[in-house]
C-alpha cells in the first residue's frame, strides 16, 4: 500500500518528462559481478567479551558466504569506525563510511554472554539504500555459534535471492577413520564429524529421507549387502530391504513413501520400488544388463538410472509409471551415479575419460551438456545441496579420497573432510 | 464500509509517519528466533566412538580355501577368459572331491567407477563363476554368491597391475 | 531546450558517463537462472545537469527480475553526483543488459 502511494507521486513527477529526446547508450555487463559486502566481526553487546564466538561466527559466514560465489568482501583492514561501533538500527548506521569502502551490502552483529546463554543478533543492511533488509536474534549456547552462523548465511541467501541457503544442513558421507567403512555425519563446512554406526563391516551410500531425521545405507554386516534405515536423532536402526544379493543404492522418493533401490533377487541387478516397510511394490527396469544408481526426479514422475544394456554404463531416464526408459548421454564410454538436482532440470553424473572420473551436468532433454572437474584424480559421487547452487563429491586428488564441494558451475571447488581417512559416498540432507 | 475509511486513515497516518521518520522498513526486526531447542539436541553418536582410540577388529567372515584359485576379469566386464576357465575347471575337480565343502563366491572390482554399480558388476563376475562351475556338474545349492563392489580390493594403490588383481572372484569355504 | 544529443554533449563525456554508471552496476550471476541471462534487459532514462548531478531518473521499462532491476536502482543511486562537470545537461536513454555476461557462459 505505501508503495503504492510512493509511486503515485512519482509518476505525477516524472512522467512529463518522459517524453524528452534523449541520447540512447548500452551497458551489456555489470561493471562488477559480484556484490560487494562488508562482513564486521560480532561486537560484545554489555556481558563479557569473547573473541572465539565472534572469531566462528565471522569465520563460519565468511566461509558460507565466499563459498555462494555472491560476494566480493571488502578488505577488513579498511574498516572505518562504524565497524566498531553498535549500532542495529539502520538510523544508527554510518551508511556513507561503508559507501566510501564501495560497499553495498553491510553485515553488523552482537553477542551477549550470560552464563552458559549465548544470544547473537546478526544485521543485513543495504548500504546504498540505507536500509536493514533483515535480521535474526538466535538464542542457544556457545557450543551453538557455528549453527547460528550457518543459520544467518541462510537468511542472508534468501534475502538476496529469493532462495534460502543450504548451509544448516548435514552431509552424511562413508568414511574408514575409525578402521572400518562406516556412516558419518558433518556439518556443510565440514566441521563437528560424528560417526554414526558401528557395523565394523562394510557401511555404503547413505541417502536422506525428504524430511531429513532419517538415513538409508547399505551394510554388510549380516554378511550380504542389506539395506537399512537409521533415524538420526534416537540412532535407532532397522534392516529395511535383505534379499538374496544386492540391496543398495536406496534412494527415497521425493515424498517419502517409496524406495527405490538396485534388488538382484533374481540373479541380475534390477531397480525396484519397495515401500517403507520393504515390501516389494513394483519392478522398474527389466534388462539384460546391469541397472543401478536410481535418483529421483524432484516431483518423482521420473528415476534416473545407469544401465549397461546397450553395452557400456550410460544415464538412462525412466518414467515411474510406465517403466519406460530412455538413454541420456551420448558421449563416452562409462557414465554413472546420476544425481538429479533438486530444480528437476539437470543432472549430474561422472564419466570417465582419458582414464579418470569427472563430473558433468546435463539437461534432462540431453542438451548443455558440462564438465566441472579436470582432474588432477578422480571426482565421483556428485549429489546436490537442496537449493541447487552446490554440488558434494568425493575427490582423490588430495592423496586419500575426501569429500570436497563446488559451485554447480565447477567453481569454487574447496575440500571438507581431512586427508587421514578415506572419505566418500556424501549426501547432502534436506534443510535440517 | 466504515472500516475502510478506517483503514485508510490509518494507513494516510502510516504513510505521514513513514515519510518523517524516512523509511518505514528502517525499522529494525527484532524477530526473535530461537534456533530451536528440539534441534539442538545432538544426533546420536555411538558409543565409543572416539578417534583414533579404538582398533579396529577385522572379523573374517569366511576361509580362504588352499585348493581353489580365484580368477580375474578385465575392466567393466564379467565374461570368463580361456585361463578364468581353466582355472575354474581346477575348482570344478576341487568340489567334486570335497562334496562337503560349501563355497560362497566373492565377485569384487577395482577402484574406478560408480561403488553401486561395481556392486552390481561384482555379482555379474561372482555368478559368472557360479554358472559354469555349475556347467561343469556342481550343485549350485554348494555355491552362493555375495558381490562387494570395490569394497575389499586385494591390494590398495592404483595403476593396471593393482586394479587387474582386484578384478577378480574369490572363493571362501562356508563355515 | 536541449535537445540532448550525443554529438552535443561530446563522444568523450559520454563515454566517461556510461563507464561511470557501468562501475556503479555490480550484479551477481550467481542471482540469476544462468539460462536466462540472454533475456534480462531494462531501459532507463538519466537527466544530468551540467554541473554532473543526476536531475532526474526513471526506469522505463523494468527487466522484471527483482535481482536484477534493483541492481539497477542501486546502480542509478550510486551515480547521482558525477565526479566532474559536463559541457551541457545530458538526457539518456540507458540500456542495461547481460549480452557481454551471458557470452562467456
Amino acid at each position: 500500500m505505501l508503495m503504492r502511494w510512493f509511486m503515485i507521486c512519482f509518476f505525477c513527477l516524472v512522467l512529463p518528462w518522459s517524453a524528452l529526446a534523449a541520447t540512447e547508450i548500452e551497458i551489456s555487463s555489470p561493471g562488477e559481478q559480484s556484490i560487494p559486502l562488508a562482513l564486521t566481526r560480532l561486537l560484545p553487546n554489555k556481558g563479557p567479551e569473547s573473541a572465539q564466538i565472534s572469531g566462528e561466527f565471522n569465520e563460519v559466514l565468511d566461509a558460507d558466504l565466499d563459498l555462494s560465489g555472491l560476494f566480493r568482501f571488502v578488505d577488513p583492514e579498511a574498516f572505518l569506525d562504524d565497524a566498531q561501533r553498535i549500532g542495529l538500527y539502520s538510523i544508527q548506521v554510518d551508511f556513507p563510511q561503508w559507501r566510501l569502502l564501495g560497499s553495498e551490502t553491510l553485515i553488523k552483529g552482537t553477542y551477549k554472554i550470560e552464563g552458559d546463554k549465548l544470544t547473537i543478533e546478526a544485521r543485513l543492511f543495504d548500504v546504498v539504500n540505507r536500509k536493514l533488509l533483515t535480521g535474526r536474534r538466535y538464542v542457544g549456547e556457545a557450543k551453538d555459534v557455528r549453527r547460528m552462523a550457518h543459520a544467518f548465511a541462510d537468511l542472508v541467501l534468501k534475502e538476496l535471492t529469493g532462495e534460502e541457503g543450504p548451509f544448516s544442513a548435514r552431509i552424511a558421507y562413508i568414511s574408514d577413520l575409525s578402521g572400518d567403512k562406516e556412516l558419518w555425519l558433518m556439518d556443510v563446512d565440514g566441521k563437528r564429524p560424528i560417526r554414526l554406526t558401528n557395523h565394523r563391516s562394510i557401511v555404503l551410500n547413505p541417502d536422506f529421507s525428504p524430511r531429513g531425521k532419517e538415513i538409508l545405507f547399505t551394510s554388510y554386516r549380516a554378511n550380504n549387502p542389506d539395506l537399512y534405515r537409521k533415524e538420526i536423532y534416537t540412532g535407532k536402526e532397522a534392516k529395511l530391504s535383505y534379499k538374496q544379493g544386492l540391496n543398495v543404492a536406496g534412494r527415497m522418493s521425493p515424498n517419502g513413501r517409496e524406495i527405490a533401490l538396485t534388488l538382484s533377487k533374481d540373479g541380475n541387478p534390477e531397480i525396484y520400488l519397495i515401500g517403507t516397510t520393504g515390501r516389494i511394490r513394483k519392478r522398474i527396469t527389466d534388462s539384460w544388463g546391469i541397472d543401478s544408481d536410481p535418483s529421483w526426479s524432484p516431483d518423482g514422475s521420473q528415476i534416473a538410472f545407469v544401465s549397461n544394456r546397450q553395452g557400456n554404463p550410460h544415464i538412462f531416464i525412466a518414467d515411474t509409471f510406465s517403466g519406460q526408459a530412455a538413454r541420456l548421454t551420448t558421449q563416452g564410454k562409462y557414465n554413472a551415479t546420476p544425481a538429479w538436482g533438486p530444480k528437476g532440470e539437470r543432472i549430474a553424473f561422472t564419466r570417465q575419460s582419458g582414464g579418470q572420473f569427472d563430473i558433468y551436468t546435463i539437461n534432462i532433454d540431453g542438451t548443455d551438456e558440462r564438465r566441472l572437474t579436470f582432474g588432477p584424480g578422480n571426482s565421483e559421487h556428485p549429489r546436490w545441496s537442496p537449493d541447487g547452487r552446490f554440488i558434494v563429491y568425493s575427490s582423490d586428488k588430495g592423496g586419500n579420497r575426501a569429500i570436497y564441494v563446488m559451485r554447480n558451475d565447477g567453481t569454487g571447488a574447496r575440500r571438507l573432510t581431512k586427508l587421514d581417512s578415506d572419505c566418500r559416498h556424501p549426501a547432502w540432507s534436506p534443510r535440517w | 464500509m466504515k472500516a475502510m475509511q478506517t483503514l485508510k486513515l490509518v494507513l494516510i497516518a502510516l504513510f505521514l509517519c513513514s515519510s518523517l521518520i524516512g523509511c518505514a522498513k528502517s525499522t529494525p526486526q527484532m524477530d526473535q528466533e530461537d534456533v530451536g531447542k528440539s534441534d539442538m539436541s545432538q544426533p546420536s553418536e555411538v558409543k565409543g566412538a572416539d578417534e583414533g582410540s579404538m582398533k579396529a577388529e577385522v572379523v573374517p567372515t569366511h576361509d580362504d580355501i588352499a585348493g581353489m584359485e580365484r580368477i580375474n576379469f578385465d575392466f567393466d566386464q564379467f565374461t570368463l577368459s580361456a585361463e578364468a576357465r581353466s582355472i575354474l575347471g581346477n575348482n570344478a575337480k576341487y568340489l567334486q572331491a570335497n562334496s562337503g565343502t560349501n563355497v560362497v563366491i566373492e565377485g569384487h572390482c577395482d577402484e574406478r567407477g560408480s561403488d553401486e554399480y561395481n556392486l552390481a558388476l561384482g555379482e555379474s563376475r561372482a555368478l559368472a563363476a557360479k554358472n559354469y562351475l555349475v556347467s561343469l556338474g556342481i550343485s549350485a545349492k554348494r555355491l552362493s554368491v555375495i558381490s562387494y563392489g570395490e569394497e575389499k580390493p586385494l591390494s590398495k594403490g592404483t595403476g593396471e597391475s593393482v586394479w587387474a588383481q582386484n578384478r577378480r572372484a574369490e572363493f571362501k569355504a562356508i563355515k | 531546450m536541449p535537445d540532448g544529443t550525443g554529438d552535443e554533449v561530446g563522444v568523450s563525456a559520454l563515454a566517461f558517463v556510461q563507464a561511470f554508471i557501468q562501475q556503479n552496476w555490480a550484479l551477481s550471476p550467481y542471482l540469476l537462472d544462468q539460462s536466462r541471462l540472454r533475456d534480462l534487459e531494462a531501459k532507463a532514462t538519466l537527466s544530468y545537469a551540467a554541473s554532473g548531478e543526476m536531475i532526474r531518473y526513471r526506469i522505463n521499462t523494468p527487466s522484471g527480475n527483482q535481482q536484477f532491476d534493483d541492481s539497477l536502482k542501486k546502480a542509478i543511486t550510486k551515480s547521482k553526483q558525477l565526479p566532474q562537470p559536463l559541457p551541457k545537461q545530458l538526457d539518456l536513454l540507458v540500456t542495461f543488459n547481460l549480452k557481454e555476461m551471458a557470452r562467456g557462459k
